[in-house]
């Protein structure tokens, strides 16, 4: 009945259609973009410890005597079997974190394994994660004596779930941000909290994600690295070590290979410093929790997105590739002679405008899409709502003696024909034409 | 402490105009560290609600002042001075758990108050950080004192009179004896768990 009005609204419902899915699809390619997260960026500016002001010497980093071997006499051979088995790694290898990795990784350097830090330079993270718990504040609720309601315990808990959350985000006087990290691995990261400050039930709530080596090379670098070496900076000679400089992360390829990395990180190695040039156990700790894998992203990873100076927009582009550094040279009595120059200033404007289309497209496009879909669904149901009208009034019409039931068959054409004539109002023209039909046939 | 004392200074100097004054001093011994003696409510007597509002601070994870002994109806605000977030609630006032409030959980450089009506002393502590412990003191009267570390007190500019005067230490019982004062006066306590 009255199936002549429906070809219109098949047409508009296809182009919807069209529009939706191609709107959804585009949120999907956005969307994928984020979800896998976090663009991997440049490591940028000063090191936290330049930012405190505060000497390498004097920080609870510099005082853990976790160094390297005293010597050249390290096995040469472990060395090279290390070189084979790093060098032959794939770049877009993918690898499954649990939040312990990712404590390692982020925060172990600082908060030490336990989490306990190191007061009161650091403090323990152990008390403000068992404020988030539920459970463990109603237990210290009972001990003190406090009679909350559960709604005060909410509160309470939510509180400090915020101030906790913001503290990892915005970091604070003596902590660096952490707002490179991105929702998932705060998710992973915070559970596995939970769990080291021994919040009931939190075994079961371990979340392991999916990251992607360059990543995991980013987060060491901008977790850990970045605490005591600035990004960007000149190349210090054996002088200068020994008077305290730390090499900027920048000249890292000239100072060692990949190998030499390895080694330095996961089990120390001496340098050669002073005027005199000789062989000292250097004065970085050995990070022997991390494993020789995530020690060679490290060097991947610096060496495929190279620090830049300032913290802004720094995507560097995968392609710039830094020119292979041959490790026989001996690059630590080398000094270079700027800052290596960030190459992907060129393409930086159009890596931030697609930063920013991507940031603006996607919630403006989905806007768009539910507002068109809102007033599609008024539009259809007040069109419903006239076309039920009418044919209940031509119903009544037809049942009317005298009236030719052939007549209100005929009414959409009858009604597109007067909406055709500028003076007719299209609102009531269906209606008019009904009461016109009942005129007529009586 | 500081304020606590020129608030007594300045209206034992008022009071000073009607009647004599005098000085109550002495010592409290038998447990470590500070406490508080304080005049109890005299009867017939009113004392205007202080306008200065004491601060209880935290500070590199600590209450700052560990104790602080306020009049009755003395606002105190609460000045998170750590660049870490503290939470602040009491289970009681004076024992009496009806009395207990979470004043919230709030960051560096920002200050929350509270007015404290009911004598009695307020345990303090912060959820985030269970090892912090502090004590604000209401008590009745504007005749009170902190004692030193080692136990020594003056309550100054306190007009000639009869008067109940009490010992309050934290965890023990506190302890109560009458003084006559005329001109000065001396009043030791000796506590004991």
């Amino acid at each position: 009945m009255l199936s002549s009005a429906l070809p219109a609204d098949v047409f508009v419902m296809k182009i919807v259609t069209t529009i939706g899915a191609l709107l959804f699809s585009a949120a999907l390619v956005f969307g994928q973009d984020t979800v896998r997260h976090a663009a991997i960026t440049a490591v940028a500016g000063e090191s936290w410890l330049h930012h405190l002001h505060r000497p390498f010497d004097e920080t609870s980093m510099g005082k853990t005597w976790r160094l390297g071997p005293p010597d050249l006499t390290t096995d040469r051979d472990a060395l090279s079997t290390r070189s084979d088995s790093t060098t032959t790694r794939s770049g877009t290898h993918v690898r499954t974190l649990h939040g312990s990795d990712l404590y390692r990784m982020n925060c172990q350097g600082c908060h030490g394994e336990s989490g306990l830090g190191a007061p009161p330079e650091i403090g323990s993270l152990i008390d403000p994660v068992r404020a988030t718990s539920v459970v463990l504040v109603e237990q210290r609720m009972k001990k003190v004596g406090m009679e909350l309601s559960r709604r005060q315990t909410a509160e309470m808990v939510n509180q400090s779930r915020g101030a906790l959350l913001k503290r990892l985000h915005e970091g604070g006087q003596d902590m660096p941000s952490f707002h490179h990290l991105s929702e998932a691995e705060i998710r992973s990261l915070v559970a596995y909290l939970k769990q080291l400050a021994g919040v009931p039930g939190a075994e079961k709530e371990q979340i392991a994600i999916q990251e992607s080596d360059a990543r995991i090379g980013e987060l060491i670098v901008k977790s850990t690295c970045h605490i005591c070496h600035d990004a960007t900076g000149i190349n210090p000679t054996p002088a200068e070590l020994l008077e305290g400089a730390i090499p900027p992360l920048s000249v890292l390829p000239m100072r060692v290979n990949q190998a030499q990395l390895v080694q330095k990180v996961t089990s120390g190695a001496p340098v050669i410093m002073g005027t005199t040039s000789s062989v000292y156990r250097g004065r970085m700790p050995v990070f022997s929790y991390l494993t020789e894998n995530e020690a060679a992203d490290v060097y991947e990873y610096l060496t495929h997105y190279p620090p830049t100076e300032l913290a802004s927009f720094n995507r560097a582009p995968q392609l710039s590739r830094p020119d292979p550094i041959d490790p026989s040279t001996d690059s630590s009595q080398t000094r270079a002679a700027a800052p290596r120059p960030a190459p992907q200033t060129a393409s930086a404007q159009v890596l931030i405008s697609r930063d920013q289309a991507e940031s603006v497209v996607l919630p403006v496009g989905m806007g768009l899409f539910v507002t068109a879909l809102l007033v599609l669904g008024c539009w259809i149901t007040l069109r419903e709502f006239r076309r039920l009208s009418i044919e209940s009034l031509a119903r009544a019409a037809s049942r009317r003696p005298g009236v030719d039931p052939a007549l209100w068959v005929k009414l959409p054409a009858t009604v597109e024909l007067l909406k055709g004539s500028p003076s007719a109002d299209a609102g009531s023209m269906e209606e008019i034409v009904v009461l016109k039909i009942l005129k007529e046939g009586k | 402490m500081q304020r606590n004392v020129l608030q007594v200074v300045f209206l034992g100097v008022v009071l000073s105009l009607t009647a004599q004054a005098g000085t109550i001093s002495g010592k409290v011994t038998g447990v470590p560290g500070a406490s508080v003696v304080y005049v109890e409510a005299i009867p017939g007597k009113t004392f205007p609600v202080p306008a200065q509002r004491p601060v209880m601070g935290q500070m590199r994870l600590m209450f700052q002042p560990h104790i602080l002994p306020v009049q009755q109806g003395s606002t105190v605000e609460f000045l998170n001075s750590d660049s870490v977030a503290h939470n602040v609630f009491w289970v009681s006032i004076g024992g009496n758990k009806k009395l207990g409030h979470n004043l919230g959980t709030w960051p560096q450089n920002e200050k929350r108050a509270f007015k404290f009506d009911t004598i009695g002393a307020v345990p303090l502590l912060c959820n985030v950080h269970p090892d912090m412990t502090g004590y604000i003191v209401v008590v009745p009267t504007p005749y009170f004192a902190l004692t030193s570390e080692s136990g020594e007190y003056r309550i100054e500019n306190i007009p000639d009179g009869s008067y109940s005067l009490t010992a309050w230490h934290e965890g023990i019982k506190s302890q109560s004896k009458h003084l006559d004062v005329a001109g000065d006066a001396k009043a030791d306590f000796t506590l004991s768990r």
